[in-house]
């Protein structure tokens, strides 16, 4: 594939991929949000028993499945693609390292002498390294955030439940709010865009790796040509 | 190829340290002439650094467009899942709001 191929590949890959993405599901959760606080105005005034006969599982319950499903499909898919990337990155270790011992062998027999030990070793690892720089990102996300806000997502909702059921009155914060959403949902973000940056970083190695290429292979031509000359 | 001309392809092609130094080691090996010819030997030698410091660079590459492609499937089903969740929640309230319209034309 050419430079100006994979570059063309990679922007289609990004421009598909961001739109329907976390940017839309922002905007679905401020519909929500304000859909929410309608509702919740529109019945503060009715009885309890017309409330229940409308929504049979309950206003509460509803939200919180809903939000329930939604943080799980994030957990589970985001998971799924996260041990993808994991295992087709493990499976390449094996190749890189033959081909960079070869090529370090190659160096040595040529005399060069590296600022490095392993000059070639320690580049791929370093390129390779950004990969495992997003898994932090990603682990943080699901362990210590995602899972955290649910739980206190849920607990808000359990708390307001008992309230309704006891017949007192739910104060405010006990419902669910933007910012409650924002935040269960911001790792997730967080890994995304580490992810971007990371790949940002790469793209602009792999362009500085291709212009020295270029160059190096237009000095060896020069040479061949004097080669063929003389 | 006369040593100057040699001398100039070299420190412009970018060689990674360690081969650059190598490079001019071996140029300086040939002579102090600037306009001396430089020998078919020379020239493999050059030629050869220069290989293997472009196969290097290569397979750096082939780590960097793998780690690419690998960044932009997550990235890409980061977003897509979002998406999913996104229409779970927006499938609840569409539920919630039908639900609650269905109480408020009931009032009337």
């Amino acid at each position: 594939m050419t430079e100006a191929n994979r570059v063309e590949t990679t922007q289609k890959i990004e421009t598909r991929a961001y739109r329907p993405g976390i940017r839309g599901f922002f905007e679905r959760v401020k519909n929500f949000v304000g859909i929410t606080e309608k509702v919740e105005k529109a019945v503060e005034n009715k009885p309890q028993e017309e409330i229940n006969r409308v929504s049979e599982m309950g206003f509460f319950e509803r939200v919180g499945l809903a939000i329930d499903n939604g943080v799980s499909k994030i957990k589970e898919t985001g998971n799924k693609a996260w041990n993808f990337v994991k295992e087709k990155w493990s499976e390449s270790k094996e190749y890189f390292e033959e081909r960079g011992s070869e090529i370090q062998e190659r160096r040595e027999k040529l005399g060069i002498v590296d600022t490095v030990k392993s000059y070639v070793k320690d580049g791929i690892d370093g390129i390779r390294s950004k990969v495992y720089l997003v898994e932090s990102a990603w682990k943080d996300a699901e362990v210590k955030q995602l899972v955290g806000e649910r739980v206190k997502l849920r607990e808000s909702y359990e708390e307001a439940k008992k309230m309704k059921t006891e017949g007192k009155e739910v104060p405010d914060g006990y419902i669910i709010s933007r910012n409650q959403l924002r935040e269960a949902l911001r790792p997730i973000r967080v890994a995304e865009l580490v992810a971007r940056g990371e790949r940002r970083e790469l793209r602009q190695e792999a362009k500085e790796l291709t212009r020295k290429i270029t160059t190096k292979q237009n000095a060896k031509e020069l040479l061949a040509e004097a080669k063929a000359k003389s | 190829m006369k040593l100057r001309e040699a001398k100039e392809i070299i420190e412009n092609s970018e060689l990674s340290g360690g081969a650059l130094k190598r490079a001019r080691e071996i140029l300086v090996a040939v002579g102090s002439d600037e306009e001396m010819e430089i020998s078919e030997v020379v020239i493999d030698q050059l030629m050869a650094i220069l290989d293997v410091d472009i196969d290097t660079d290569k397979l750096k590459l082939e780590a960097c467009d793998e780690s690419i492609d690998l960044l932009s499937g997550f990235v890409g089903e980061v977003g897509k899942v979002s998406k999913l969740a996104g229409d779970e929640v927006e499938k609840t309230t569409k539920n919630i709001y039908n639900d609650a319209s269905k109480l408020f034309s009931e009032d009337k």
